[in-house]
């Protein structure tokens, strides 16, 4: 079996008096496709947001290619430039910057944190988003680009510090069926390309489609996971029943 | 102003830019500080042409600047029309170009969804 890319274990974070995750345990090995599923609330962004160290958290551990985050305080220093090169993520909103091209975005870390030759950097940015259909939009303004075009700059941009592991927050949110499809094909080339996915979604058929496996995450736990067909087909946990039941599958 | 201008840089993208290994001065210099001086620029330049106008004010004080040498010069000749005419005119010639400028700025870089 593939070691595990990520491995969580028992993370306990809370919010004033709300224990918000209360002991996720969840491993994600390499070239795996990871949904990471629930409700609203459930804590699946709070999940993403501790393993790329924006968010800390107060017991547990979280190891990311074999770095490895402690409770109780952010990562900082060595840790924090070893997690950069290890996990990348792209935001349900993208955040792309305002102020730069798509190009620009994309080249920003390669150029200002790897230190790689701006015409460098270009040249491998203009492939990335040649690869992911979004090269025509280079110069474009983020606030020029569709929802979809900006996702895909977004995607690219967190790949272009080549991690091993990229994390997705809701990427179906905003996209039509036809854009979904697209994104699930582009998501598939990335596995190809040997990168592991772990995707925060609600969405039962864009995780059917296009996971290898899918954690169920409910009141601050991982309450079920298994492959797609085995948890959103014949699920045993009431609240994959009542996800499902809330999509309308 | 800046101040309020470096609070509006939404919060999101200054965590997109740690995230990608940015240090916080490089969050600054590359993403925080050219969105600000950019929300900041148009009304700034409204500030100037502002000021330029009031600077006309410190004739009062006896200092020489465009409106007093008008004043100066309307004395001499005994009459105001021509002077003051001359005065708005060249009041006009420094701020417009500066308000046209303002405008296409705030066009330029309006936020989207503004």
């Amino acid at each position: 079996m593939n070691p595990p890319v990520l491995a969580i274990r028992d993370l306990r974070l809370s919010r004033g008096d709300r224990e918000v995750l209360r002991g996720v345990d969840l491993s994600v090995v390499r070239g795996e496709f990871a949904a990471l599923m629930g409700p609203s609330g459930g804590g699946k962004t709070t999940v993403l947001r501790a393993v790329v160290g924006l968010e800390a958290f107060h017991e547990g551990t979280i190891d990311v290619d074999g770095t490895r985050l402690e409770a109780g305080s952010l990562p900082a220093g060595g840790a924090r430039r070893d997690l950069t090169r290890k996990v990348g993520m792209v935001f349900q909103l993208h955040h792309l910057f305002e102020h730069l091209t798509a190009l620009e975005n994309v080249v920003l870390a390669p150029v200002h944190v790897q230190r790689i030759p701006r015409t460098v950097a270009e040249s491998r940015a203009l492939g990335s988003l040649g690869a992911l259909g979004v090269s025509h939009r280079a110069r474009a303004l983020p606030r020029e680009l569709s929802g979809g075009e900006a996702q895909r700059v977004a995607i690219a941009r967190a790949l272009a510090v080549d991690p091993p592991l990229l994390l997705m927050d809701e990427p179906t949110a905003a996209l039509d069926p036809a854009r979904r499809a697209d994104l699930g094909a582009a998501l598939k080339g990335l596995l190809q390309g040997g990168r592991t996915l772990l995707v925060a979604t609600h969405d039962v058929e864009f995780a059917r489609d296009h996971a290898t496996r899918v954690a169920i995450l409910s009141e601050g736990r991982v309450v079920e996971e298994g492959s797609p067909h085995e948890v959103l087909t014949f699920p045993r946990h009431p609240a994959t029943r009542r996800l499902l039941v809330s999509e309308g599958r | 102003m800046f101040p309020q201008v470096l609070g509006a840089v939404p919060a999101g993208q200054l965590e997109a830019a740690r995230i990608l290994g940015l240090s916080e001065g490089q969050v600054f210099r590359l993403v925080r500080a050219p969105q600000a001086f950019r929300l900041a620029l148009a009304p700034m330049t409204n500030d100037f042409v502002a000021l330029l106008k009031d600077s006309s004010l410190v004739s009062v004080i006896t200092v020489v600047e465009l409106t007093k040498q008008t004043s100066i010069f309307a004395t001499n000749i005994g009459s105001w029309v021509i002077p003051g005419a001359l005065c708005g005119a060249l009041y006009l010639a420094m701020s417009l170009p500066l308000a046209r400028l303002a405008r296409k700025l705030e066009a330029r870089w309006r936020r989207p969804g503004e």
